[in-house]
Order: structure tokens, then sequence, then C-alpha cells
């Protein structure tokens, strides 16, 4: 059974109160939702946002006509989760990475201490780390619209049309955001001597 | 002599084709080759920019993703007590209204749907308070005053419903009663002491 039709029998059995389908259903798309929260809004109340979205899913479950509209839907949940967390100021202030020092072995972002053990084999090497820690950035330097059109379609690859639906903007405003993104980011990253 | 040629000349010639508010509009103009297909503005705004792939970008983009915090301990659990376990509408389903609910009479089998559910509700909530109503108000009669005439026993209840007086009415209590501009007799002590 491919994932879109197990998607569709989850959300048929959640929407008629399913227990187990909707444990299932949130094993299923809560990684996407985490993944995306954390890179729209920042890992400080991940828990707490990731919470809000499978109560507000299980709350509008029972109005979905067409459970393959599932995941653009879910989608739009995430994302209006996002918009409301924005509001709140120490949300945004977390997101902003501070004090990165790239000639150190250790990085200090808000949200806690990133740093690596030169002596652990599995520990991930120096450059990974400043790669992960320059996406980052980049993606914190974004224009918030731009932000969130770019972690749609480049982490969660979700097509132009879907993020169109998401965000509640014509396909062609989202190409042009995408376009703005990707040209931004870029140069960031060649700032930064990454050359993708 | 008033030259009155000469006035509409002056006009017609202000607005002669070629005269300078004219040409101003002129294709080929300034303002109109500023949006020349090929002109800077447009090729900024092309449609194919916007629609190309920067594979490079989105492999670099997704091999060095950032970080996801682990979900906290007992999220799942967390979230499953507050949405389907802790529902109240969840527990009223699987009592009365899901699909597995049954109420059993005789051995048989009886779904009760949505709006049978509300029915029993609604017969059961009635009988409770007419149960209720009689046992303080049972013994109590209501009736139209204009039908009250002499001769007629009437009970009068206080608030408890403890009849506290029962008495063939008379012709003065008849006339006192057909004042009272209530439609209905409260039979109460207030309405006694009416009288």
């Amino acid at each position: 059974m491919s994932l879109a039709e197990d998607t569709v029998r989850l959300v048929s059995c959640a929407s008629k109160r399913d227990e187990e389908s909707f444990r299932a259903l949130y094993r299923m798309y809560a990684p996407k939702a985490r993944g995306t929260l954390s890179r729209m809004v920042g890992s400080s109340h991940l828990d707490d946002l990731v919470q809000e979205v499978f109560v507000r899913v299980w709350k509008g479950l029972s109005k979905i006509k067409d459970p393959q509209a599932f995941p653009t839907w879910f989608y739009r949940v995430v994302w209006n989760v996002a918009m409301d967390a924005r509001k709140n100021a120490a949300i945004l202030r977390s997101r902003e990475v501070t004090e990165t020092d790239f000639g150190n072995e250790t990085f200090e972002t808000e949200n806690g201490r990133v740093g690596f053990d030169v002596e652990d084999p599995n520990a991930m090497s120096f450059s990974k780390i400043t790669a992960k820690l320059c996406v980052e950035k980049a993606l914190a330097a974004l224009e918030k619209d731009c932000r969130d059109v770019l972690v749609l379609a480049e982490f969660e690859q979700l097509s132009m049309d879907e993020i169109a639906a998401i965000v509640g903007v014509p396909s062609g405003t989202v190409k042009s955001r995408l376009f703005r993104a990707r040209a931004d980011v870029r140069n960031f990253l060649n700032s930064k001597g990454f050359v993708p | 002599m008033k030259d009155e040629t000469r006035f509409v000349d002056k006009n017609i010639k202000d607005r002669h084709v070629g005269d300078r508010h004219v040409g101003d509009r002129h294709v080929g103009d300034r303002h109109v080759g500023d949006r020349h297909v090929g002109d800077r503005h447009v090729e900024d705004r092309h449609v194919e920019d916007w629609n190309c792939e920067d594979e490079e970008l989105s492999d670099f983009l997704r091999a060095n993703a950032p970080d996801v915090p682990r979900a906290g301990r007992n999220l799942e659990d967390k979230i499953m007590r507050l949405t389907v376990q802790n529902s109240w509408r969840t527990k009223f389903r699987s009592i009365i209204l899901g699909g597995k609910a049954q109420l059993w009479f005789g051995g048989e089998g009886f779904h009760l749907g949505v709006w049978g559910a509300v029915f029993v509700s609604v017969v059961v909530m009635a009988a409770l308070v007419f149960a209720f109503a009689g046992n303080k108000y049972g013994e109590v009669r209501y009736g139209d005053v204009s039908e009250v005439a002499p001769g007629q026993v009437a009970k009068i209840a206080d608030v408890s419903g403890n009849i506290v007086v029962e008495e063939e009415i008379d012709e003065f209590m008849t006339e006192t009663m057909h004042g009272i501009e209530q439609k209905y007799v409260v039979a109460v002590n207030d309405v006694f002491d009416d009288f």
C-alpha cells in the first residue's frame, strides 16, 4: 500500500474517531510538522507547537470531505500554527542565531550551545556542522514569506500548487518568492565561502 | 469688429494631430517604449526565471538541513490524551453513537443513531423534569380563572406543594379570583393572600 493510500485510509478511520488510526497518523506526520515548524519559527516551544497542530488536526478531521487532500490541509494547519507562533515575540527572538564564530569548535545560539567532540568518531565533521549552521542562518535571514515558501519547497518538497494552497497566494507569487529566496540563500552561502 | 475666426483657429490648432499633446502618446515614444518587449523591465520579470530549478542549491540545503530537536518525552501520549482519549465526544460516541455502539433490547442488536440518541435523551430529560415537577406540585390544580365558579373546590398549595387550603369557593371568592389578571391561578400562598 502506497503512502498516499495509507494516508487516505488512516484519515478516513481517524475522522471516525479511531484512536489507533490517529496515533498512526501522528507517527507519520509529526516529523514533518516538527521539521517545518522548526525551520519556520525556530526550535523553541517546538513540542507545544506540534501539540497545537495535532489538537487542531483532531478537531478538524471530521470536516475533511476528501481524505486525499489531507497532506495539503495538514501543512495548512502547520503554517497557521507557525503564523500564530510568530505573533509571540519571544519565539521570534529565539530564532536569531547570535555570536556564531566559525573559527572555534563550538557555536552558541540562543537555543543553546552547539558543539562537537573531536574525539568522537561518530560526531559530525566540522564542515558539516558549519554548513548546517550556515543554512540555519540563511533561513533566519530570509523574509518570512520567502522562508515559508523555501521551507515547503526544498525541505518538504511540495509542488508550487500545493504551496499556493497552503500559504493562500497565487502560484505565480509562490514562484517569485521562491526565486527570491533561492537567490538570497545562495548569496548568503557564497558570502560564507560555500558554493553550492 | 470682433474677429471670431481667430478664436476658433487657435483652439483647433492646439489639438491638431501631430501637436505636442498628441505626440506625447505616440507609439515609439519614451512612455510606450518603457514597456516594449525586450526592454530591461520585461526581461527582469521573465517567467522562465521563476520556474528554473536550482538543483545544486536544493541538494546542498537538503544535505545540510538544520537539525530538528527530538520530541519531548511522552509527547505522543500527551497529545493522544489531549485529543482522542480525553475527548468527551469520543467517549460519548463510544458509548452511544459510534459504529460499535449498540443498545441491546431482548438480545436484539439495536443501533441507535445520532437523532435516536438525541430523542431518547430529550424524552428522559422531560420525564425527569415532569416527575420532579409532579412531586412538587402534583396535587395543585392550575385552572383558568375565568372558569372558576361558585361551588367548585379550590386547592391552594404553598411553594412546597403542600395543600394549605381546600374548600368550596363562594361568590365572594369567585369574584375575587375573576379579578386577578393572571390567566391561570398559581396556587401558592401569595394567591391565597390576595383573596
